[in-house]
């Protein structure tokens, strides 16, 4: 048994570095309450995978090098982030949670959606241009702009793999820095005036059928445009089907709680077990931390300066905040641009709009993976 | 579109109902839209049906409303006439009442917090004035423009 001195000898800067992280992201969600559900679990996840010794680390690059590993996370990496599957059975309950009803009263929102997903490939360019970074890796660290932790995931373990640790904490963590990164962008592309346009509620009524067709069309569609988004849209659109259907609420219930969160357990503390030493804690890790969050400002601008057009266009009856909104980051992006607008003039209230985008914006993010997926494949 | 021609107290009233499965329920009533919410059911399912709907019972008591029902028309003009309202800006559930009849209150003042889509939401009143009536409760789903707090 090794004596105290000897497992301090065995600690590493970048372990004690990576705990620090893992400490951070739990005080985060403590004391400030960022997403708690995902930061608590990474957060564990990365003071585990850093105690010397005990084995825990998921050291990716030697997983790949096709080294032995050990450790409790391992099975849990192999069943379900190798294989896609955690993403893919989050996209369940997400879908079960999601109410497409705004999207479907306001379908012009699914061009606000498609606007927020520029700053994907400005950022691959980006990364290219680097010169640190291969085509693939590079399309896999623009999808963290996005903020679609699955999709980026999904995306990261097809063409990049050892790169997921960086890329799904990039993704995870700053969906959780929605409320911060965003509005200051918000503010400074927009004039008072325009913030202040007001959208009343717009009570087109949405039947069940179409609320049911939705999901179906949006599966088959995707089929026809990006069929490498089908997993994760036919899974997401699964979820939205069960909770529209009406008749399965069992089911809807159990998909968007119980199974929603034990996947966000077990992704989470792997994802966090992946900022292992010195294989994460590194330059290149911090590039692409700065490149993701790059794609996150330029995605948020992307969509805000695409609202200013709409603003233009339909001679200021668009508020361009909701352009911010048409990321994935459900529904804290609307949130976010509801507070916004409130701030202005606190009797307008851009929620039912802002979520509309926000819904677009969700499927964006997962189709753009798709294309990403696509390009890259060929 | 179903149509109907409803007679209450010898006056008849032509009503149709553009889509029997949305929630809340859009009636027409001689031309005039109003959106229909009904208690209890939740958005997205399916609205209770229409035999269901609370009738004007000849005897009240005898037939207990099955579910509750409330009827607003969207957009009303805040101020038109009498007093100023309150209206929902937009379809949720009513989490606090935060005002008193007979309050004189400052124009910003939170009259409610309305949840929608998880999100908290004050209500502020948009002139100063007196709460005359308060429309709702906690815990009360409304639907969009329906009356919160009328003002004198």
């Amino acid at each position: 048994m090794p004596t105290l001195p000897a497992t301090l000898a065995q600690t590493s800067w970048a372990n004690l570095l990576m705990m620090a992280v893992g400490g951070l992201l739990i005080y985060l969600a403590i004391a400030k309450e960022y997403e708690p559900v995902l930061l608590i679990p990474i957060g564990a996840g990365a003071i585990l995978a850093n105690i010397p010794g005990a084995g825990m680390g998921l050291d990716l690059r030697a997983i790949i090098a096709g080294q032995q590993v050990e450790g409790v996370f391992l099975p849990l990496y192999k069943a379900g982030i190798e294989t896609e599957l955690f993403p893919l059975l989050l996209f369940i309950g997400i879908g079960a949670l999601t109410d497409f009803g705004p999207l479907l009263s306001n379908p012009r929102m699914v061009l606000v959606g498609a606007a927020g997903q520029f700053g994907i490939f400005l950022v691959l360019l980006l990364a290219l241009a680097t010169g640190m970074f291969s085509l693939n890796e590079a399309a896999s660290i623009g999808i963290i702009g996005a903020i679609d932790g699955p999709t980026s995931i999904f995306v990261a373990s097809k063409l990049a793999p050892h790169l997921i640790a960086p890329i799904a904490v990039a993704a995870y963590t700053y969906m959780s820095l929605v409320p911060i990164i965003q509005p200051p962008i918000m503010r400074l592309l927009t004039t008072r005036r325009e913030r202040s346009v007001r959208m009343p509620y717009t009570a087109r009524m949405v039947s069940q059928r179409e609320r049911v067709l939705f999901p179906i069309f949006v599966t088959l569609l995707t089929g026809l445009i990006a069929p490498q988004a089908s997993p994760l849209i036919g899974f997401l659109m699964f979820g939205n089907l069960m909770r529209e259907s009406g008749v399965v609420d069992r089911l809807v219930k159990s998909a968007g709680n119980e199974l929603a969160s034990i996947t966000t357990i077990f992704l989470g503390i792997t994802i966090g077990a992946t900022m292992v030493g010195e294989s994460f804690a590194n330059l290149q890790t911090l590039i692409i931390l700065v490149l993701g969050i790059l794609a996150f400002m330029l995605d948020t601008a992307a969509g805000v300066l695409f609202g200013k057009l709409l603003y233009l266009l339909t001679r200021g009856q668009f508020n361009p905040l909701i352009g911010a909104a048409g990321i994935s980051a459900f529904p804290m992006a609307a949130r976010v641009v509801n507070k916004i607008g409130l701030e202005e003039d606190y009797d307008n209230f851009l929620l039912m709009h802002a979520m509309g985008a926000n819904a677009a914006g969700q499927v964006a993010s997962v189709v753009a993976g798709g294309i990403v997926l696509a390009l890259m494949s060929r | 579109m179903p149509t109907f021609d409803v007679t209450v107290q010898g006056k008849t009233y032509h009503v149709e109902i553009p889509d029997p499965g949305a929630s809340p329920l859009q009636v027409i009533v001689d031309g005039e839209a109003f959106a229909v919410g009904i208690a209890g059911v939740e958005d997205g399912t399916r609205p209770a049906p229409l035999a269901d709907a609370p009738r004007p019972a000849p005897m009240p008591g005898i037939l207990p409303p099955l579910a509750r029902v409330e009827v607003t028309r969207p957009a009303v003009p805040a101020g038109a006439e009498g007093g100023r309202e309150i209206i929902a800006p937009m379809p949720g559930t009513i989490l606090t009442v935060d005002t008193q009849i007979g309050q004189s209150i400052e124009a910003g003042h939170v009259v409610c917090v309305l949840e929608a889509m998880k999100m908290k939401n004050p209500i502020r009143a948009t002139h100063a004035g007196v709460i005359a009536e308060i429309a709702v409760q906690p815990g009360q789903t409304v639907a969009y423009g329906a009356l919160l707090v009328r003002l004198e």
